[in-house]
């Protein structure tokens, strides 16, 4: 068991060392282009309500702008985001608006996107299209079976060497200290690591997929090989879309030329149905699409995980359809939420953190593991 | 010690290097290859790269606007914006090509708006309404069809990301669903030439993703 775990944790170290380090950086993506704007995301919080969204779209509409897309923050101190499209359609974009004022604060600076595309590419294929996520879907697969096999090397022989295990002697010499970072924080991170490990593999390789899914109950992904239930399920999901654009070409059809209504209602509409404080999304109808679509995403739950209930309204603002997360069945639910999963945006900064630290972790691991290999070799 | 670093590093390096390049050389389409092939003018390459300049901020603006929420964006909603932005980023490009440049700005346009878009195109639908001689309805079947098509490939996203060959296999799947609804609903004579004009359209369409 150590010379396979002392092999393998050498030739998968570098590996997974950029991973882990990439997805230490890519946490904070989100957080960090919010500080980067900060003075248009961010807003001095005052002890009244939003101003209302119909004052917000007069003023877009004064600047001949249709309001395309509005983004509610949950905190008080954040900006609202509008995305907009102008009269003519020759002009597109979002704007960062003050929420109590309606001032528009300007367009955010997403400059630093190309950097995190650097990051996420390094972090999911090396930068190696096709291959590097072989590359990396194997190592993460070597740092799943490094984690177990050093957990199994951990465990004490005795149990009173148990309380020696579970801390670092930071007052020792560097090698010790080392090889207790390796052994301890690994055993602490040994569930979370795994966790994060598995979820993206989850979107590296197919059969992972499969068998979370079928182990949560759904149907396994689609192959050429795929059982007659897996079809099924798809064609009877082709029908419902079917039926579902239907109704929407017909609601296009009848509704033509009818008033909206407006977005103050369309909000009260959808807080009666999902009667709790979200970050709330509004995409309004167009050309395509004849209905307002808003999303919620629900915090009311003991994990305080952010999870998505959508609803849709005709123009008229009669319900259309309800899409609420708690009555998908478990792997659709997993489905929703893998990625935040894998991430750490799932329950807000408490989990980015706690991911944050787990990914440190995750990095330290070949590093110290190489040490001691080093060390053991001089 | 100092070896074993400098090699890792050297190491480390390359494969960056290499990598990246071949990142940029794979790219689905380039701006600097259409760029290269229209044989801009200094004043034309100016007005272009102001453009895409233009553009790619207002692409990043819409993606900020819908990732903001949390949860992952409603994929199916951002393309069509996606759509729609690409649609004006082309009207103004288009407006300052002369007439032997317009055609390549053409075809590369609508390689680029295939990007993201699963589903027959709007000039796709027309050239099929025309051709076929379709009447009101069956337009309205062709357009339901096409965005069922469009919903349920964009809703199993989550399902093949990453993996071109599980991606190919719901396409089909969900073409052969589309091809089902059609044969309904149309004409032996129209399902016929449907099934040609697709043949073609599915041959222009891996062309252009080699």
């Amino acid at each position: 068991m150590s010379v396979l775990h002392l092999w393998l944790g050498l030739l998968s170290s570098v590996v997974i060392f950029i991973v882990c380090i990439t997805g230490s950086i890519y946490t904070f993506k989100n957080k960090i282009i919010d500080i980067y704007n900060y003075d248009k995301v961010y807003v001095s919080a005052e002890n009244k309500p939003f101003l209302a969204l119909d004052s917000i779209q007069a003023i877009f509409k004064e600047k001949e702008l249709n309001i395309s897309h509005v983004n509610l923050p949950y905190q008080a101190n954040k900006s609202i985001i509008v995305s907009y499209e102008s009269f003519d359609s020759l002009k597109a974009g979002s704007y960062y608006v003050n929420p109590y004022s309606g001032k528009i604060l300007g367009s955010g600076d997403y400059s630093l996107n190309n950097f995190f595309t650097i990051i996420l590419s390094l972090h999911r294929s090396l930068l190696i299209k096709n291959i590097g996520r072989d590359i990396v879907g194997v190592s993460i697969l070597i740092f799943a079976f490094m984690l177990l096999s050093g957990f199994v090397l951990w465990l004490p022989k005795k149990w009173k060497q148990l309380k020696n295990a579970l801390k670092i002697k930071w007052n020792a010499k560097f090698k010790k200290i080392n090889n207790d970072i390796h052994v301890v924080f690994g055993f602490y991170f040994l569930i979370p690591l795994i966790f994060i490990g598995i979820t993206g593999l989850y979107v590296s390789y197919p059969w992972v997929k499969s068998g979370l899914i079928v182990a949560m109950g759904g149907n396994p992904v689609l192959t050429a090989n795929a059982d007659e239930d897996t079809t099924k399920e798809l064609s009877d999901n082709f029908a419902r879309l079917l039926a579902e654009m239907l109704e929407k070409e017909n609601e296009k059809e009848s509704m033509k030329g009818e008033p909206e209504i407006s977005l103050d209602s369309i909000l009260n509409l959808a807080n009666k149905e999902l009667n709790y404080k979200a970050i709330t999304s509004i995409s309004l109808p167009n050309s395509e699409e004849p209905r307002y679509v808003v999303k919620k995403i629900n915090r009311e739950n003991w994990l305080r995980a952010l999870l998505p209930d959508v609803i849709s309204f005709d123009k008229k603002g009669n319900l259309k359809t309800v899409d609420l997360f708690k009555n998908k069945p478990l792997h659709k639910q997993f489905i929703e939420i893998s990625l935040p999963l894998h991430t750490g945006e799932i329950m807000g900064w408490p989990s980015l953190i706690f991911y944050f630290i787990a990914t440190i972790i995750g990095w330290l691991l070949p590093v110290t593991g190489f040490i001691i290999w080093w060390k053991k070799n001089l | 010690m100092k070896t074993i670093k400098n090699i890792a590093v050297l190491l480390l390096t390359l494969v960056v290097m290499t990598s990246y390049a071949q990142e940029k050389k794979k790219g689905r389409f380039s701006f600097d290859e259409i760029k290269a092939e229209l044989n801009l003018t200094t004043e034309q390459t100016q007005k272009f790269d102001v453009v895409i300049a233009k553009y790619t901020k207002i692409r990043e603006e819409s993606f900020a606007g819908f990732r903001e929420s949390g949860a992952k964006p409603n994929r199916s909603v951002m393309m069509k914006k996606m759509q729609g932005i690409q649609k004006l980023q082309n009207e103004e490009i288009t407006a300052f090509l002369t007439s032997e440049q317009l055609p390549s700005y053409e075809a590369f346009a609508e390689k680029m708006a295939h990007f993201g878009k699963p589903g027959y195109s709007d000039k796709e639908i027309q050239k099929m309404t025309t051709e076929l001689a379709l009447d009101e309805s069956q337009v309205k079947m062709l357009n339901a069809v096409n965005k069922a098509f469009e919903k349920s490939f964009s809703d199993a996203h989550d399902l093949y990301h990453g993996n071109a060959e599980l991606a190919k296999e719901y396409r089909t799947k969900y073409d052969q669903e589309r091809k089902n609804v059609l044969q309904k609903v149309f004409n032996e004579e129209q399902y016929t030439k449907y099934l040609k004009i697709v043949k073609e359209l599915d041959s222009k369409r891996n062309m252009d993703r080699k």
